[in-house]
Formats: C-alpha cells, sequence, structure tokens
C-alpha cells in the first residue's frame, strides 16, 4: 500500500506537486493519468525518496521508502528504463541490482526468462531496442519478488504482443494481492488494465475513483432514445428537461445526457410514452478523460477553429 | 515464490551495497580499458627514468657524482603522472553513473545515501591500494632492468617505496571520488582532481616564497609528493600522510553531504 499525504513538491517558483492525499491499495491495478507535466512521474520519484517532497509525505506500507532494509523487496518501480550503464550486459545490471538486496543471483535468470529475454542476457543494455529496454526494466522491478510494483509508461515501444503481455501482468501481478501503480497516456490500454484511476493535473488530484465511475460520469455518456410519436417526444423531452444536464432533440428521438438509462425508462413507462429505442451510449475512458483534464493541461495546444 | 526469496535473502544495507559496488566495477570495459593504459604508462615511464638514470651517470658534469638508485624511485616518480590515471579510475565509478543515467537505478537499489558513498569508497580503497602498488612495482621493475647497474635492487627499500605508493593511490583516488560526488561530471572531476594532485602543487612547490611552499604541502598532491620522497621540510612524511587522509575523508564527507541534499 501506498499512502501520500499532502505530498507537495516545489521547484523555485513552480509547484509541480501540490498537496496530494492519495491511498493506493493492494489487490488492483491503480492507473496513474494526467497530461504531460501533470506531476506523475516527479511523484512516483518521490515515493521512491529518489527526489526529497517540499512537503508532506509519501510512504510505503507506513514506513518512507528509505527506511525498509532490503527495499527492492518492498517496492519493484520501473520509472526510466535508460536509467543504467549502456555498456554493461542486461544480466550483469541484474546482478548488481540482486547484490544491492540481497537478492539470490539465481532469480536474475528466472526474471530474466519471464520478460523474455533469455537469448539476449550478455548483450549490452544500451544496444537493446526501447521494447527490449523495457522489458529488461520489468524484469528489475519483478527481480526481489515485492509487494509492491510501480511503472511509468511501461508499455512505451512495446510492440501489440507486448503491450498484451504487460497488460497481463499486471492483471495477475494485483491478482496476487500485490499494489500495481501505472502511469500511462494510453487510455484505451488503461481501460482495459486498470481497475482504479487517479488523474491529476497541475499536481493536484482531480479524480480518484474506479474506472467505471469515471467513465459513467463523463458527458460524453448519454441515453438516446427513439420515439416514432413527435407529440410524445414533446411531453418526454419536456419531464427530462427538468432533471437532466442536457436534453438534445435529433430525429425521431433524445439524446440524454446526466440521466440514466433505467430513470428514462421509468419516465416514459409513467407518462405512457412508447419507445421504440433505448440505449446508452458509454464514454470512452479517453473522452472521460480529455473532459476531466480539460483546464489543466501543461503544454495544450489550441485547435483552429 | 515470495517466501523463498525473503527467506535466502540476507546481508545489511551497506554489505550488500558493497557487493554491488564490487560487480558494477568489474562488469564495464572502461575499468579494464584503464588498467591497461596503467600498465603501459607505467612500464614506459619506468623505462625512461631508468634509461635517463644511466645516460645521467655515464655523462656526469665536472664534480658530479654517479649515484645508485633503489629502485622503487622510479615508482614512486612514476606515479606522479600515472596517479592521474588512477584518479580517473576512481572518479569514473561516480561520474560515469551521472553521465548514464544509472545513479538513479544504484539510490532506487540503495536509497539510503551515506552507504552508496560508502560502498563506492569500501571497494575502491582495497583496489587503489594493490592498482598502486602494482603500478609502482611494473615501474620500479622496467626502471631498474633499464638503468642495468645503477639499480640498487634492495628489497626492503622496495617493499616499503611499494606500499608507500600504494597509500598514496588510495587516498588519491578516494579524494577524486569524493569530489566526483561533488561536481557529477567526468571533466570538471578531472579538471579539480588534476590541478589539485599536480598541476598546482607542482608550480607552488617550486617558489621560494615560504608561504607558497607551505600551501604546496597541504595541498593533496604536494602532500602525497613530500609524502613519497621522505621530505620532512616543511612537515613529516607522517604529518604529509594525515593530510592525505584528511582530505580523502573530507572529500568523501563532503560528497555524501552532497549527495543526501540533492535530488537524484
Amino acid at each position: 500500500m501506498i499512502t501520500l499525504e499532502g505530498l507537495t513538491k516545489r521547484y523555485g517558483g513552480t509547484t509541480a506537486v501540490d498537496s496530494l492525499d492519495l491511498t493506493i491499495s493492494p489487490g488492483r491495478v491503480t492507473g496513474f493519468l494526467g497530461p504531460n507535466g501533470a506531476g506523475k512521474s516527479t511523484t512516483m520519484r518521490m515515493i521512491l525518496d529518489l527526489d526529497s517532497p517540499s512537503a508532506g509525505t509519501a510512504l510505503v506500507d507506513g514506513r518512507p521508502y528509505a527506511e525498509w532494509p532490503r527495499p527492492l523487496t518492498k517496492v519493484g518501480a520501473l520509472l526510466d528504463a535508460k536509467a543504467l550503464h549502456p555498456r554493461r550486459s542486461a544480466r550483469d545490471h541484474l546482478v548488481a541490482m540482486a547484490r544491492s538486496n540481497g537478492v539470490p543471483v539465481t532469480r536474475v535468470d528466472e526474471v530474466l526468462s519471464i520478460v523474455g529475454l533469455d537469448a539476449v542476457t550478455r548483450k549490452r543494455a544500451g544496444q537493446f531496442s526501447l521494447g527490449m529496454g523495457q522489458r529488461l526494466g520489468i524484469a528489475g522491478a519483478l527481480l526481489a519478488d515485492p509487494e509492491v510494483l510501480m511503472f511509468d509508461e511501461p508499455v512505451n515501444g512495446l510492440d501489440p504482443d507486448g503491450v498484451r503481455w504487460v497488460r497481463e501482468l499486471m492483471r495477475s501481478l494485483a491478482a496476487e494481492g500485490r499494489t500495481v501503480f501505472v502511469s500511462s497516456h494510453l487510455m484505451s490500454e488503461m481501460q482495459l488494465t486498470a481497475d482504479q484511476l487517479v488523474v491529476i493535473g497541475r499536481g493536484r488530484l482531480i479524480a480518484d475513483a474506479a474506472v467505471g465511475d469515471v467513465i459513467a460520469g463523463s458527458s460524453r455518456t448519454t441515453v438516446a432514445v427513439r420515439i416514432p410519436d413527435r407529440t410524445q417526444l414533446a411531453v418526454l423531452r419536456d419531464r427530462l428537461a427538468a432533471e437532466a444536464e442536457r436534453v438534445e432533440a435529433v430525429e425521431e428521438g433524445l439524446v440524454v445526457t446526466g440521466v440514466p438509462a433505467e430513470r428514462v425508462g421509468d419516465l416514459a413507462y409513467e407518462l405512457g410514452v412508447r419507445l421504440h429505442e433505448l440505449v446508452t451510449e458509454r464514454a470512452s475512458l479517453e473522452e472521460a478523460y480529455m473532459e476531466l483534464t480539460a483546464d489543466s493541461v501543461e503544454y495544450g495546444v489550441a485547435v483552429a477553429s | 515464490m515470495s517466501a523463498a526469496i525473503l527467506a535466502v535473502g540476507t546481508g545489511s544495507g551497506l554489505s550488500n551495497a558493497v557487493r554491488s559496488e564490487w560487480t558494477k566495477l568489474w562488469s564495464v570495459r572502461s575499468s579494464w580499458l584503464n588498467i591497461v593504459a596503467a600498465v603501459v604508462l607505467s612500464t614506459l615511464l619506468g623505462m625512461q627514468y631508468g634509461w635517463g638514470l644511466a645516460y645521467d651517470n655515464t655523462h656526469l658534469g665536472p664534480g658530479e657524482v654517479a649515484e645508485q638508485q633503489p629502485i622503487g624511485h622510479f615508482g614512486a616518480s612514476a606515479m606522479l603522472i600515472v596517479q592521474v590515471v588512477i584518479a580517473a579510475f576512481a572518479l569514473l565509478t561516480v561520474t560515469s553513473e551521472y553521465a548514464t543515467g544509472s545513479i538513479r537505478s544504484t539510490l532506487q537499489w540503495t536509497p539510503v545515501r551515506r552507504d552508496v558513498v560508502l560502498a563506492k569508497a569500501a571497494v575502491l580503497a582495497p583496489v587503489l591500494f594493490v592498482y598502486g602498488i602494482a603500478m609502482a612495482a611494473l615501474a620500479s621493475v622496467a626502471g631498474g632492468l633499464t638503468a642495468g647497474s645503477w639499480a640498487d635492487w634492495n628489497l626492503t627499500d622496495l617493499v616499503v617505496d611499494l606500499l608507500s605508493v600504494g597509500f598514496y593511490a588510495t587516498a588519491a583516488g578516494l579524494f577524486s571520488s569524493g569530489v566526483a560526488w561533488v561536481v557529477r561530471s567526468t571533466a570538471g572531476t578531472l579538471t579539480v582532481a588534476f590541478l589539485l594532485l599536480l598541476v598546482v602543487p607542482l608550480m607552488l612547490g617550486q617558489a621560494s616564497l615560504r608561504a607558497l611552499v607551505w600551501t604546496a604541502a597541504l595541498l593533496p598532491g604536494g602532500a602525497g609528493q613530500n609524502f613519497l620522497t621522505g621530505a620532512t621540510d616543511p612537515l613529516s612524511p607522517t604529518l604529509s600522510a594525515a593530510i592525505l587522509i584528511a582530505w580523502a575523508a573530507g572529500a568523501l564527507v563532503l560528497g555524501a553531504i552532497v549527495l543526501k541534499r540533492r535530488d537524484a
């Protein structure tokens, strides 16, 4: 479990992370989303005590990361696949890592085979492709069999098979009861992988909710009804206008925002309105995310109209 | 899986960090290339000093007397130059981590920063000691062979000279690694080490002003030269050795303080 309390990081005048309060629980995959510069990597670096917070605390199972003896058995992390000596072989890199935390060296060959790098263990890490580098980083995260796993953009540079493998790996790690905290820009991927979502923008917490709730809360999730009778259509429209965020009349029907399909159906029944279709059109996570972060995009691009 | 690994794993943070640093030191080619460079340089310098002595002793000016030289002196003289290569060996263990970004991995593996500085120093110290002795021995033998009959192969003197060089190489190398934690870049650290170990003491030591001679004697390079040549003016060899230890320890403490304060 990771607990952040009032976690803050200031660089000179700018605040990269702004009093973040957050609990990341075991047994599920928590997706960490936010625009570029939102403070995701800085937050992860503070959890690992690589950066020290300006205020607040980041605790792993109740203690700062640096205070755990053999910390790699507590948290395995892939923050930057390039944080290694490019002229050291993949295997030597992991051997040095294993020795640093008293992990038996036999475990190195185990994780290399888990990530599918058995054939290139003697190759220098600097000659690895982006995808192989990510796999090596994931091998490092798994090395000491940690309770908590953190990944910063793990599927970067992976082929579709690799992306799928990472997804299944995260799901199985969470199923084993571990805490899995993953940042990503790929919303479609997060929608498939994560149970819980944490969204930040400009260093502040925007949302901390189950994936389903984030999508349901989006204005892009709508209920469409088709009504053959124009008079009945008007009756239902006027009734819905009282409780919906938005009711839009389209050809032969209505598109309703902010009222669930069950409620629309019940109202139609009450009012005796005959329906030919009643369907919920769910927003994608990407749409929900765009809506949440619209105000906090640091490096936004103005769309020409 | 998890129980097995947690049960087998052992060791304190520092001893594990030392094992990791040892692995890291010998698993990059630059360490080996550095040793090859030092071997070549030590041999060539020893030969040059040996030939130089033989030449001087056979081309004496009026009033000069030919003298034998203990071969250990070739080793000590070669160290004046070879120390730069050995300092590079030591400082690269730190600066290469900053150049490649691997420092972030190191600090993730060993988040107690003092342990990282201590572990690197604990690995470097014995390696530098042996490295210094081996290079001095090479230069001594090369010089002894080329000096021919002018070489004095007294074993006891040689052992004392080699141990002194080993001590100096250890102190100079640890000092350089301490500076590396503060400066971080290879070029910057090498410049500082080069200036304080070689250039400045050499310049000041030749001055006739007493204050400048004292300044040189208090700098690590000057203290090293005085220690290796057994000079007693302005300080005894023991005090020169103490000054070397103070520079090495001071640089490492400063390095640890800076590393602790700085974000990785």
